[in-house]
């Protein structure tokens, strides 16, 4: 068989990009895909400074904010919620795209998660400690949060209410985080491995020797490592769900307008995957290109993650919809007010037309091949959909908040410097975890690249032959 | 009766690795394993495994987490100290569902995680198969058997094994 046949036999009958460019051998993949870790970029320590520094706000705002409480923040009578809501709602969803990746496309058998799974649930991983943040500082005294938040019985002797999904909350996000940083340690192993026996120096070899725990790709491991892999995908499906469900909850049990709605689970589940698509895209567009990835991170894989955006945005643009629908077929005069005058004339009424814009407009720009595979447009559209999420969430929060039932207890909002350098903060956290994560931890999942080449070449044999 | 020595041998193709660990097991060797750097398709039944407790452990783990939830939300709510919200029937309750669920996952998750460590008697970061140099290919890009054998019948092995197509044979040092 030709290698041009099997090249074409790579790309799939609709003419898309392949999965892994070319046919390159075990050893060339590890080479490619552990490079950054041998040979850091250049520019990884300014780059790592940058954040640092940026992280630094973060540290100035939570210190400020303990120091000299949460009225420091711009939550008032009656916008009781206000940025550190948001923000949580913004990160928690932003993770939600790697658990869908590397355990939903898992058990369905899509191959082109295999290049960009790791890097997903990296993103997980950190987007939740950016989420967990807030929760933890908004209570103002964090080292009594403990019997506000798990289940420890105060000094009057009472336990936490568990029929608040304030409290199904907790349980969520902890659980998340947990069994993300699981999954993505057992998916690392084999990686570590890799890196401790291709390592030059004995200080690597012996770091990632620690963590690669002894992995020796043993068949016997790989038997039980499989089916353990597999089953904490198969949890992490039905644990995303409800992750976003519950933090959907928090607002739908209450009684506000904007807030009190049944669709609110499906349409949280779905704005989260929505919104954490575009940050892979977001990080990945210029990571694959830094690192040279290109060969294993392709075109297909970024159009397929717009095409997932285009699904997703379309659930979203329906949950607007619905919600207008109710809005007017309910009948309901303070439903109606919130969705036809407050939304979308209202004081703050800008911010409800960037989400409309950068929310159900833009992602139908994925209709067209062109623009789903002109990478600058892909990227220049992950960041507006992002800003597009966070305008929702600030939609949902402070513009139902702001003008309730009665004229008379009405408000505004306007967040404050301490507020501002805590998102602010977080966002440098998160490019700092990140950079991290890319130079000392193999950011593409380099064993499983490995199989799904040498399934490719299996298939191709096969199909020359047919 | 004296230690028995390990001896390995590096194989081209998985087919080769497959065909040598059939006659080796023909020849009464049975303590075989393979090493690749990503799961081989079809070794569970070349090495004639088990199945994998793994989902046991799991389902086990998952369900006490779920008995758990009920016993904590059951316990603190409605006898420890009973919080009346709504006089709405306290027991059993539909608001328990959501951390019978996020305790069940988290159960199930953290006892893969601890099975798996524990079946492979992890951590160990040292093992004497990382003696052999040459044995660090396997998690790069080689496939590797490895087989149990009596001190006296290494040569004998190591012979067979460079007959049934290994590239290279090696020894695992004794006492490492």
């Amino acid at each position: 068989m030709t290698s041009e046949a099997t090249a074409a036999a790579r790309s799939n009958s609709l003419g898309e990009a392949p999965l892994i460019v070319g046919h390159p051998t075990d050893r060339e993949l590890n080479q490619t895909l552990l490079n950054p870790i041998f040979d850091p970029h250049a520019n990884w320590k300014k780059a790592v400074g940058l954040a640092a520094a940026g992280t630094g706000l973060l540290a100035v705002g939570v210190v400020v904010t303990i120091a000299r409480g949460i009225g420091m923040w711009g939550n008032n009578i009656p916008v009781g919620w206000g940025y550190g809501i948001i923000n949580f709602v913004w990160w928690i969803g932003i993770g939600h795209a790697g658990t869908l990746i590397s355990a939903i496309l898992l058990l369905f058998q899509q191959k082109w998660r295999t290049s960009i799974n790791r890097f997903a649930e990296a993103m997980t991983i950190f987007a939740v400690m950016q989420a967990g943040l807030f929760p933890l500082i908004h209570t103002g005294r964090p080292w009594f949060a403990i019997y506000w938040l798990f289940p420890y019985p105060n000094t009057m002797g009472i336990w936490p209410n568990f029929k608040s999904p304030l409290i199904w909350d907790v349980f969520a996000v902890s659980t998340y985080f947990t069994i993300s940083l699981l999954f993505w340690y057992i998916g690392l192993v084999p990686d570590l491995a890799s890196l401790r026996d291709s390592a030059k120096s004995r200080v690597q070899r012996m770091a990632y020797g620690i963590f690669a725990l002894g992995w020796k790709g043993s068949s016997r491991h790989w038997q039980h490592y499989r089916i353990g892999y597999l089953i904490l995908a198969a949890l992490s499906t039905p644990l995303v769900l409800s992750v976003h469900s519950i933090v959907s909850f928090d607002f739908a049990v209450s009684q506000l307008p904007g807030w009190h709605t049944t669709i609110f689970p499906p349409y949280f589940v779905a704005g989260a995957v929505f919104s954490g698509f575009a940050m892979v895209l977001t990080l990945m567009i210029p990571a694959r290109t830094v690192l040279h990835f290109e060969s294993v991170v392709t075109v297909r894989h970024l159009e397929n993650m717009a095409k997932v955006m285009l699904v997703t945005g379309l659930i979203v643009a329906y949950g607007y919809g619905m919600e207008n629908f109710m809005a007017w077929y309910s009948g309901s005069t303070y439903e109606a007010f919130l969705f036809f005058k407050t939304r979308t004339t209202g004081p703050l009424a800008p911010v409800y037309w960037t989400m409309i814009f950068c929310n159900v407009l833009v992602p139908q720009t994925f209709w067209f091949k062109k623009l789903r595979t002109n990478l600058a447009w892909l990227w220049i559209a992950s960041i507006l959909v992002n800003i597009g999420m966070w305008s929702e969430r600030f939609v949902i929060i402070v513009i139902s908040l702001h003008r309730d039932f009665l004229p008379s207890s009405w408000g505004s909002y306007a967040p404050t410097w301490v507020d501002w350098s805590i998102y602010a903060g977080t966002i440098s956290f998160f490019s700092l975890l990140f950079l991290l994560f890319l130079r000392f931890v193999p950011s593409v999942a380099v064993a499983e690249v490995k199989e799904l080449n040498h399934e490719l070449a299996h298939e191709a044999e096969a199909g020359g032959h047919a | 009766m004296r230690a028995l020595r390990v001896v390995l041998g590096e194989y081209p193709s998985v087919e080769k690795l497959y065909g040598a660990a059939r006659k080796l097991q023909d020849s009464g060797f049975t303590a075989l394993d393979f090493y690749s750097p990503y799961p081989l398709p079809g070794s569970d039944e070349v090495l004639r495994l088990k199945r994998s407790p793994v989902p046991a452990i799991a389902a086990v783990a998952g369900f006490t987490g779920v008995a758990l939830a009920v016993l904590m939300q059951w316990w603190m709510n409605d006898v420890d100290y009973a919080i009346n919200v709504g006089n709405r029937s306290a027991v059993p309750s539909p608001t328990w569902v959501p951390i019978m669920f996020e305790l069940g996952v988290l159960l199930a998750g953290v006892s893969i995680f601890l099975g798996l460590l524990a079946i492979f008697r992890f951590p160990k970061p040292y093992d004497p198969l990382f003696e052999v140099d040459a044995f660090r290919s396997a998690t790069v890009d080689a496939l590797w058997l490895s087989v149990q054998v009596e001190p006296g019948e290494v040569g004998r092995v190591s012979e067979e094994l460079r007959a049934l197509g290994a590239a290279q044979v090696q020894l695992v040092p004794e006492g490492a």
